[in-house]
């Protein structure tokens, strides 16, 4: 996996590695960050930051570490430091990113279903869980339900995904359908 | 299976994780249980609007572009301090590969470094013990060898120099073979 780019490193063909670490990765950086922003338009920035970073970081990869994890570890480090730097930020606030995720809100997905009482807005009930809970979940569904991917991305244990990922959804569906899930099974 | 099993095993079941044994108990279960099957229709639900919500996501068009022109622009106004630690990593690199290649060239030669240099000292001792009279002339006490004193001096002395020598030069061998690399 990878020998090609790493070749070209060695090779000092930057420009030629980063294109196919572009054809490659570009995808999953930008699910990486969208899992943590949940905003379109800023996890593009977030994953142009990151792909900067590592593009600016080529000549120091020493190879030690296979490469998907280097570059996820530089992702993880950014998308965090991003979070950071958010939750530093002023709440209240009239500025483009802001506005950008009222409006996201808005045309987000809803389903009722009468029948069950469930209510679902899929960005509202995310907005209750937990953030590492959230993640997971978020990027388990981007990823299309691979358990391992979502490991490796965030650098979690297979079996701490899971977890999570039971949790989340328990909560989950507590949440939407507004009565605890004991009373469902009694 | 009954109904505290249900939930866990219908996650893995929806996203196609379980074996097929397991599969038929769980739908054995859900056919005769209606709390675990409206249970199942609200995970199904929520599967759907969260995959709904969530496939297909991926950078919008022009991405590469901008990215390729802010590299571009990045490059240009790159701050020494970067430039200075890529050209660090770039040399520090080429000596690294200097190195391997000496290496793999001649596994010998750190070995025979460590010998040419003991010997080189060994011959500095010789020249200055012939070409300095005086530290023939010293008043030195017999040692008992059969030797005349000045000689085993020197023979000792020699011994000494080349051992330092060898300790000199087979220092980096001797780390790298006790360090296991």
């Amino acid at each position: 996996m990878d020998d090609d780019i790493r070749q070209l490193l060695q090779d000092q063909m930057f420009k030629e590695a980063f294109e196919l670490i572009l054809g490659r990765y570009r995808d999953k950086v930008f699910r990486l960050a969208y899992s943590m922003l949940r905003n379109e338009s800023q996890a593009e920035d977030l994953a142009q930051d990151i792909l900067v970073r590592i593009w600016k970081g080529l000549p120091t990869y020493q190879g030690g570490a296979a490469l998907s994890t280097w570059i996820y570890a530089i992702s993880r480090n950014t998308c965090l430091t991003e979070l950071k730097r958010r939750s530093q930020r002023p709440t209240v606030s009239l500025q483009a990113p802001d506005m950008e995720e009222g409006m996201d809100r808005i045309v987000a997905l809803q389903t009722r279903d009468r029948e069950t009482g469930v209510e679902m807005d899929v960005n509202e009930l995310l907005d209750q869980l937990p953030e590492k809970y959230r993640q997971v979940i978020t990027l388990f569904y981007l990823e299309q339900k691979a358990y391992e991917e979502v490991a490796v991305l965030l650098g979690l244990p297979l079996g701490t995904v899971k977890t999570f990922l039971f949790r989340a959804r328990k909560e989950l569906l507590k949440l939407a359908s507004r009565r605890p899930l004991a009373a469902a099974l009694a | 299976m009954n109904c505290y099993e249900f939930e866990p095993r219908y996650l893995e079941y929806l996203d196609g994780q379980l074996e097929a044994a397991q599969r038929a108990a769980l739908e054995i279960h859900l056919a005769g249980c209606p709390d675990c099957a409206a249970l199942a229709r609200e995970h199904r639900q929520l599967d759907a609007a969260f995959r709904t919500e969530f496939s297909g996501r991926a950078p919008g068009a022009g991405f590469d572009e901008r990215l390729w022109s802010r590299i571009e622009s990045e490059k240009a106004t790159m701050p020494e301090a970067v430039k200075e630690r890529l050209r660090q990593a770039m040399e520090a690199d080429f000596q690294a590969r200097t190195e391997a290649m000496r290496r793999a060239c001649c596994g010998w030669a750190g070995w025979l470094n460590g010998f040419g240099f003991g010997v080189g000292i060994l011959l500095l001792v010789c020249v200055l013990w012939s070409a300095v009279p005086a530290l023939k002339s010293l008043p030195l006490p017999n040692l008992g060898t059969g030797l005349t004193a000045q000689l085993a001096y020197a023979v000792g002395a020699a011994v000494v120099f080349l051992l330092m020598g060898l300790g000199v030069g087979f220092r980096r061998p001797l780390q790298r073979l006790l360090s296991g690399v």
